[in-house]
């Protein structure tokens, strides 16, 4: 992947590790049939495979599974979850406020 | 315990508060009754909100043309305007939509007897072959959430809202594993419904 990595809207840059596993999560819960080069980052998820609400629930249960913390509430937004490079943002200020300096584990 | 207000009578109060102390969101399983939206709306205005989650329907073959042309669209607004705080299975948000207001500790009301959207669970209701919405199952099994279930009957001449124990749910990791485990026991919920008011049941013409 190219190094033009999508900013967040909250101006940070998440890291190209947590937007694979996020971007692995998603194809892997959904069971879809594609590579991950098939996902660019800046692509909005629901653009790559047509998601129904049930998928969307699926996904997202499938993240917090992943990164062991639940989704606030302000964030369970079609918006925010299509959003990788958002996304991907949020897991890691998540996880720094469990562990701070930690990085995000494979 | 909120006041008994004439001529809406509530029973099981305490089943839905000792619900809602789980902090993690009430599922509120109803069958469709004449009285179901008259419970909704009383409530709500005793600080019991509930999302509600809807399908949009086309205009059914049975209205005729006036029926389909002018009457429909009147029917839809009016419902909706009777209850706005809703959502429809047909958006991509709608189990989002559920999902928060149960983590925020609210309130979602789902038809037990809907079947709605593209995936369905086999069941029985009485015996005869009926069909469950799948996503029904993945609410309750994704969101942990308490169940709870409600039966609203009446007339104009006075209403009641029962509510019952909460449901004890087996867990599961799938949805087929969970729907397997749990299915019977929301069968009989409905029919324990549907035979306590027969006369208040508004699907005994499939549609």
């Amino acid at each position: 992947m190219g190094s033009n990595l999508n900013a967040a809207p909250n101006g940070q840059t998440p890291s190209r590790a947590t937007m694979d596993r996020v971007r692995r999560v998603f194809i892997e819960s959904l069971r879809l049939n594609i590579g991950e080069q098939d996902l660019p980052y800046e692509q909005k998820l629901d653009e790559v495979a047509g998601l129904d609400s049930i998928a969307v629930i699926e996904f997202v249960a499938a993240l917090e599974k992943e990164f062991s913390f639940e989704i606030e509430p302000e964030h369970l937004e079609l918006g925010f979850v299509r959003d990788l490079p958002q996304l991907a943002s949020y897991i890691e200020q998540r996880l720094a406020r469990v562990s701070p300096g930690a990085q995000p584990q494979e | 315990m909120p006041e008994h207000v004439q001529g809406v009578g509530l029973s099981g109060i305490e089943h839905l508060d000792r619900a809602r102390s789980t902090g993690k969101g009430v599922l509120v399983l109803t069958g469709h009754f004449y009285a179901l939206r008259v419970a909704r709306r009383h409530l709500a205005t005793l600080g019991y909100p509930m999302l509600t989650v809807r399908s949009r329907q086309a205009p059914d073959s049975r209205a005729g043309r006036l029926g389909r042309r002018l009457l429909h669209s009147q029917l839809a607004e009016l419902r909706c305007q009777t209850n706005q705080d809703a959502v429809y299975v047909q958006d991509p948000d709608c189990t989002l939509k559920i999902l928060k207001r149960l983590r925020s500790g609210g309130m979602v009301n789902i038809l037990l007897d809907s079947w709605q959207g593209a995936r369905t669970v086999e069941g029985s209701l009485f015996g005869a072959p009926y069909r469950f919405s799948a996503g029904l199952f993945d609410i309750i099994r994704l969101s942990g959430c308490a169940v709870i279930p409600m039966l609203s009957s009446g007339r104009s001449t006075g209403f009641h809202i029962a509510f019952s124990p909460m449901l004890v749910l087996v867990e599961a990791p799938t949805r087929d594993e969970f729907a397997s485990a749990n299915l019977r026991r929301l069968e009989h919920v409905l029919e324990n419904q549907i035979a306590a008011h027969p006369e208040e049941w508004t699907l005994w013409v499939p549609t």
